[in-house]
Order: structure tokens, then sequence, then C-alpha cells
């Protein structure tokens, strides 16, 4: 069966492929950023360990200097971006059941993930446009005319062209095609 | 179809036995006693009445099958044996007359044959469940050797035919995927929530635009409407 139609909430269904708000995103960049953390961290104290297995007769972890953990963060969370973008989506996305795509529903090209990743790593509040803007759009996705969408489902998804009347009647939304009407 | 397998008396076991230890004479159940636990005796009656009747029917749709087949057959050799021009026009108004009879008779055939099948299902499942309520279900099973039944179940066999991992790991998905959907579809109200909070207190009167166009479709700007309050 569908994954799609195991989603029991109605309302789910009707927003999926519809512009997902600010919380779930954050949510997900948390867990991205969390999940980076981690690796580096955990990288960190196997490569200390592997290089005095080698090199040392004592085993210990080495301390980064500040600047050094910031900036190799930094690539990491980077390239993790860029891959997850560019190739289908990050970890943190997929637990969320988001996807970022071009504003045309494209899938995201290489490079266009690279300088949306560059942006989201170097700049977190950049998300924070998305809780005041019309189309739920945070800085990034104005600057590289990206889009993030709920999508539940464990394959790529077609975007919706725009949500159908009923949905926007029910969660307050409007499409840029559709009128409608509130009682 | 009738259900009739199912007896709607909630003591079945009480009714008269057949299996009594004193060899006593099983009690038929009274036209009442059998209309408490299975339905209206005239509605059995008409069953039976239909299964007679139909098996008559079919009885003689087969009968009639036959002289037409008998008739066709004659005709075939009064061909051959009469001239033509003498028996042609009477021969040919016999078979067409045959012809009319013959698809009659199979389509009287069929429809009788379905509503006998109908009617001989009902009526087996009612002296069915006649017969199942005659006995008596706990001299029965004290004649039965559950023990040596049982001995003869491989139970290892069945057990490892239960492929319980494959139950764990589906449940466990199951549970995961559920709490999962759980958690989005909190964020997700979330969002739409906080959206609506900022809207009011921007004091926006249109609500938000979610929809995304198709791929390589660009967007219409020009044909939004307004929300019309």
């Amino acid at each position: 069966m569908s994954r799609h139609l195991e989603i029991r909430s109605e309302r789910a269904q009707q927003l999926q492929g519809l512009r997902a708000g600010v919380v779930s995103r954050a949510v997900a960049s948390g867990t991205d950023v969390v999940l980076v953390l981690c690796v580096y961290v955990v990288g960190v104290i196997m490569a200390s360990i592997a290089w005095d297995l080698f090199f040392s007769k004592s085993i210990s972890v080495v301390d980064p200097p500040h600047w050094l953990n910031e900036l190799l963060v930094w690539i990491l969370l980077v390239l993790y971006l860029t891959a997850g973008w560019s190739t289908g989506r990050t970890l943190g996305k997929q637990v969320m059941g988001l996807r970022v795509i071009s504003s045309d529903g494209s899938p995201l090209r290489f490079w266009r993930a690279l300088f949306r990743a560059v942006l989201c790593a170097s700049f977190f509040p950049a998300l924070l446009l998305a809780l005041v803007n019309r189309r739920n759009r945070g800085l990034e996705d104005v600057a590289f005319r990206t889009v993030v969408t709920y999508d539940w489902l464990p394959t790529s998804y077609e975007p919706l062209a725009e949500p159908s009347r009923d949905t926007q009647l029910m969660i307050g939304t409007r499409s840029s095609s559709v009128p409608i009407l509130r009682s | 179809m009738d259900q009739y397998l199912v007896p709607e008396s909630s003591e079945p076991m009480q009714s008269p036995t057949a299996l009594n230890r004193d060899a006593t004479v099983p009690q038929v159940p009274t036209a009442r006693e059998a209309s408490g636990s299975q339905g209206s005796p005239l509605k059995a009656g008409s069953r039976i009445v239909d299964l007679v009747a139909g098996t008559a029917k079919v009885g003689i749709g087969a009968a009639t099958l036959a002289a037409v087949e008998i008739t066709s057959r004659s005709i075939g050799i009064a061909r051959a044996v009469a001239p033509a021009s003498i028996a042609e026009g009477p021969l040919d108004a016999v078979e067409r007359h045959l012809g009319r009879r013959q698809g009659e008779a199979h389509r009287s055939e069929r429809e009788n044959r379905d509503n006998v099948a109908e009617a001989a299902e009902s009526v087996l499942n009612r002296v069915v469940v006649g017969v199942v309520d005659m006995l008596d279900m706990e001299q029965l099973i004290d004649h039965v050797p559950i023990n040596k039944v049982v001995a003869r179940v491989d139970l290892p066999g069945v057990i490892d035919e239960i492929d319980l991992v494959g139950v764990i790991r589906e449940s466990t998905t199951g549970l995961g995927a559920e709490t999962l959907d759980a958690s989005r579809a909190g964020l997700m109200a979330m969002d739409l929530w906080s959206a609506r909070l900022v809207d009011r207190i921007l004091r926006r009167k249109e609500p938000r635009d979610l929809g995304v166009p198709r791929n390589g479709i660009p967007r219409t700007e020009a044909a939004t409407p307004g929300v019309i309050s």
C-alpha cells in the first residue's frame, strides 16, 4: 500500500506538497545540526584515537581550538546540507517529512543547494523570515528561489499545483490562482 | 442467501440429544422450538416447496429439451426420406418452432437450476442446524479423545510457522510510523497556528499562499484574487 494512503490525518494528506511552516522547518534544521555535531564529535574522537594508535604511546582525545571546531563543523554542515538537498533530503527533513525543491517545483541542483547550504550554515536566523513571509519563505528561499514543502512520502512526491478549495477553507490559506470565499 | 448455520438460540446444548448414553430415542424439536432457534417455519416450508417445485421444473425442462432433440433428429430423417418439394415447407415451419422452444427451454432450465441450487442450499443449511441442535455437545466432547487429538498436533511446527520476528518487526514499524506521523502532524498544526498568530498580529486579512507550482509551469501572479471576508 502506498505510504500516502497510510497518512491518517486528513489535514496532513491535504497539506502534502504545500509550503511548510517555520516550526517544522526549525525542528528539521535543529535535527540536522545536532546530527552534524554528533558526527563531528565522534569523528574527532575516532580520529584522535586512530592517530594515537599509530603515532603516540598514550591515547588521548585532542581538543582542537575553538575556531577550528567551528570551521570544521561549518564545513561539515555545508557538505551535509548540500549533499542532502541536491540528492534527496537531509535526515532532519526526512524525519520531519519535508523536502526542499526549486520554486518551479523541480529538484534542487547542486550549485543552488551549495549556496543555500552556505547561507543556512552561516546565518541560522535566515529561517525566521518564513514566520512573517506570506509564502512561508525564509531568507534562503528568497535568495535562491527555493521552496520547502510538506512531503511525508518516503519517495519523491510531485508537489500540488495549488491547494484544493476545501483545503484552503480548512486551513485558512489561499493559493495564488484559486479564489476563496470565507463565511 | 439465508444464514441458517448460526442458531439464534443461546442454549443449543440443551436441546434433545442423539447421543444419550441411555440410548433413548432423540426427540426432534417441535415446530415451535425450531422456530425459536431457526427462524420462521413458514419460510422453511416455502423453501422446501421451492426446492421440490424447482426440481420438477428442471425435470420438465430436461424432458422438453430431450423431446426437442428427438424431434429435430426426426426432421433430419424426414428430410432425407421424403421428397424435398413436399416436405420442405412444413418441415421448415416445424424447425423454426422447435428452435424457439429450444431457446425458451434453455433459458428456463438455467433459471430453474439456479433456483433449485439456492433452495437446496437453504434447506441443507436448515437440516445441518437442526442436526447440530439435536446433538448433546457435552456428551459428544466426552466421547472425543481430546488428548490424543492434541498429541497429534505438531505444536513446534505450528510455532515455527508463525514468523514471530516478522510480527514483532511489523508491529514495531507500525508503531514507529504512527508516532512519527503524530509528531509531524503536531508540528504541522503548530506551523499553521504560528502563521495565523503572526498574520493576526500583522493584521493581515488574506491568508497565506501555500501553493507550489508544478514542474516547469510558472505561477500566474496576475490571477490572484482577494479573500472575501
